[in-house]
């Protein structure tokens, strides 16, 4: 499930149309698009309405192991030689009214530069407020020929400077990060401006968003989020398990460890069923709790490994 | 310095091992900071204050980590040398203690106990080594100090990109008071091994049978370890063996037999320092902690036995086991030279 909270609609049209994402009219107090596999929320600007939105997303949409949340949308660039509609994954991202800083875990190869943002709690519109592009220290104990000029440039461009800005990652970030582990977290983010106090109309918004949408889309599709975890038991599994705890008379906590005897059973190449199959046969009788003990303890026996030592 | 990107494989649709640096603004000052850096001239680095705002982050998938681990660079503060654990094996030795220069382990070992103890699987290097040496030297001021400084990462898997290993060989030649442990499950080395043998550096391999090395992710093979650890032995290194942990796979009695008889196939017993022999344990709080992130890990989701917050095979397992396997080893060393963990130690 691909999970999206973006701030306006004009910034979310191109992913609207791309998903092909219907409009649930019931959805309140935020406007949703959904299908079967993604959902997108529109927050609203600032950092109050982007956590509101994501956690009232997160809450209506609970994400699996294998569910993404991005955050998409425009951002300012510190960086004036950064073309309009470049888009970003951020690396970093600095909550200004806290200073606290948030690192995503960036898992999987992307198309995408990278950079570090800075989320402020109102757009920046005087670019005399923005910080100087951040000063960071020389690496020491430098390459083969310090001196060459080609050598640290090499270095400066594999550093991810913090130079974008906007006014919801941060919130985002810190809203999602409530229901999904890091690698499920991706914050996208497009350069509109500088700064300045040019402001976009709804419709160039929309033409500058197409372009990095289309490329977010085209890569989130191709990605193979790994299932974490295989279920050890299949369903005749289960069925076994059920049926010889009853005629063992097991109590919770010695069928919580008949559970946990299968599992590692089953992980290491036995099956279950035919593990439990004296328990399940027609005829077979238990009388007794104590008794469905001792069977417990020799079926421990048996996969315990000690055989022969 | 060499780069060292094949330690890790990357795993499928992941971005490679190390290809992303988290360097703290102090440690980018370190003389190694630049030689790491370089090793990997690809990878992106993003500046950090303190490691902890990355490594101790809520919220990680140690396990997926793992497949593309993240490399960070920092500067340890505040305590650098430890009293040895109790789950740990002294050898004998007093005054024991363990340190830290790396946190986590380019290898991914199903049963390691750091899964449960860090809350993340990427890697830090802590470059400020002479600070370490520094507190050693304060220890030697006292008495002689025994120091494995291997525990909580594999050294020298990772000496191609720190030389630590070498740096650590170095200082303990010049203090002969200090018997040092580098225990490893690397086949590196060949990158120490143009240093003469040092007689208070004792060279460690764990080693497993094939079986319990499938759950071993990255690591060389156990002939591969072997070799590795003949030719310290050749070269004149005392070497150390650890069959630790032992795992109670099906049929472990002949997979255990089988496997003592490899190792002394290989190499000769007589020559061996000592042997390490321990079962499989782990605090209580590390397993739940572990077997919630890797429900589906075998060795973890055995029925173990849970006594003073350790959990381990049952008393008589692990006594069992553990006799069968110091049994099968002492046809082939000094059982003098076999050391055993009990459980009340």
């Amino acid at each position: 499930m691909l999970l999206f909270a973006v701030a306006l609609y004009s910034e979310a049209a191109p992913l609207i149309e791309i998903l092909r994402l219907k409009k649930d009219p019931a959805f309140r107090p935020f406007d949703l698009f959904t299908s079967k596999d993604a959902a997108l929320i529109l927050t609203g600007c600032g950092p109050a309405k982007a956590a509101a939105g994501t956690a009232c997303l997160l809450t209506a949409k609970p994400p699996d192991v294998s569910g993404l949340f991005v955050n998409f949308g425009i951002c300012g660039c510190l960086t004036r030689s950064v073309t309009p509609g470049t888009p970003y994954l951020a690396c970093r991202i600095t909550d200004a009214a806290d200073g606290r800083t948030y690192y995503p875990d960036l898992m999987y190869p992307s198309p995408f530069a990278e950079a570090g943002i800075t989320s402020y709690p109102q757009p920046v519109r005087d670019s005399s407020l923005l910080p100087r592009l951040e000063e960071y220290p020389r690496p020491a104990g430098t390459c083969a020929n310090p001196g060459r000029a080609e050598e640290k440039s090499d270095r400066d461009s594999r550093m991810s400077q913090t130079i974008l800005f906007d006014t919801e990652a941060a919130a985002c970030y810190q809203s999602a990060s409530h229901f999904l582990l890091q690698h499920q977290m991706i914050f996208c983010k497009v350069v509109s401006d500088y700064g300045a106090s040019v402001r976009l109309t709804p419709g160039e918004v929309t033409n500058l968003m197409k372009q990095p949408a289309k490329s977010l889309i085209t890569w989130l599709s191709g990605l193979s989020i790994p299932k974490l975890h295989t279920d050890p038991f299949t369903p005749k599994d289960r069925e076994a398990i059920q049926i010889a705890a009853q005629r063992l008379k097991l109590s919770e906590a010695m069928r919580a460890q008949l559970v946990r005897l299968l599992t590692y059973a089953s992980l290491t190449g036995h099956s279950p069923v035919r593990l439990l199959a004296p328990f399940t046969a027609p005829g077979f009788a238990c009388t007794s709790k104590k008794e469905g003990k001792i069977y417990l303890e020799q079926l421990k026996y048996t996969l315990s490994g000690r055989t022969g030592l | 310095m060499n780069s060292s990107n094949t330690l890790c494989p990357a795993g499928q649709g992941f971005n490679r091992p190390f290809s992303r640096i988290y360097a703290e603004r102090e440690a980018l000052r370190h003389p190694r900071a630049g030689q790491i850096l370089d090793a990997f001239p690809s990878s992106r680095v993003v500046i950090i204050d303190h490691y902890k705002d990355v490594f101790n982050r809520s919220h990680q998938s140690f396990y997926l980590q793992k497949h593309s681990q993240a490399l960070i660079l920092a500067v340890k503060k505040g305590t650098l040398i430890y009293p040895g654990a109790p789950f740990c094996q002294d050898f004998g030795n007093s005054n024991f203690y363990y340190t830290s220069n790396i946190m986590n382990c380019v290898y991914d070992c199903e049963y390691c106990y750091l899964q449960g103890m860090y809350p993340s699987g990427n890697l830090v290097v802590f470059l400020n080594l002479t600070d370490t040496f520094e507190e050693v030297l304060k220890l030697l001021e006292h008495h002689p100090v025994y120091l494995c400084v291997s525990y909580d990462t594999d050294l020298l898997a990772l000496e191609g990109i720190t030389g630590f290993v070498r740096d650590w060989i170095i200082f303990a030649k010049e203090h002969p008071d200090l018997k040092l442990e580098i225990r490893t499950k690397s086949t590196a080395f060949s990158r120490i091994a143009d240093l003469a043998p040092c007689k208070n550096v004792i060279l460690a391999w764990t080693l497993s049978p094939a079986a319990a090395a499938r759950y071993e992710h990255n690591t060389p093979s156990p002939a591969l370890r072997l070799q590795s650890a003949l030719s310290a032995l050749h070269a004149g290194w005392p070497v150390r063996l650890c069959f630790d942990p032992l795992l109670l796979l099906p049929d472990a009695a002949a997979m255990y037999r089988e496997f003592v008889e490899e190792v002394f196939s290989v190499l000769p017993g007589d020559k061996i320092l000592d042997l390490g022999v321990g079962p499989f344990r782990i605090s209580a709080e590390y397993l739940k902690r572990i077997r919630k992130s890797r429900p589906d890990c075998a060795i973890l989701s055995y029925p173990f036995e849970t006594a003073g917050g350790v959990a381990s095979y049952d008393r008589a397992g692990m006594r069992a086991l553990t006799d069968y396997v110091c049994g099968l080893a002492a046809k082939h060393m000094d059982a003098d030279k076999i050391y055993r963990y009990e459980e009340d130690e």
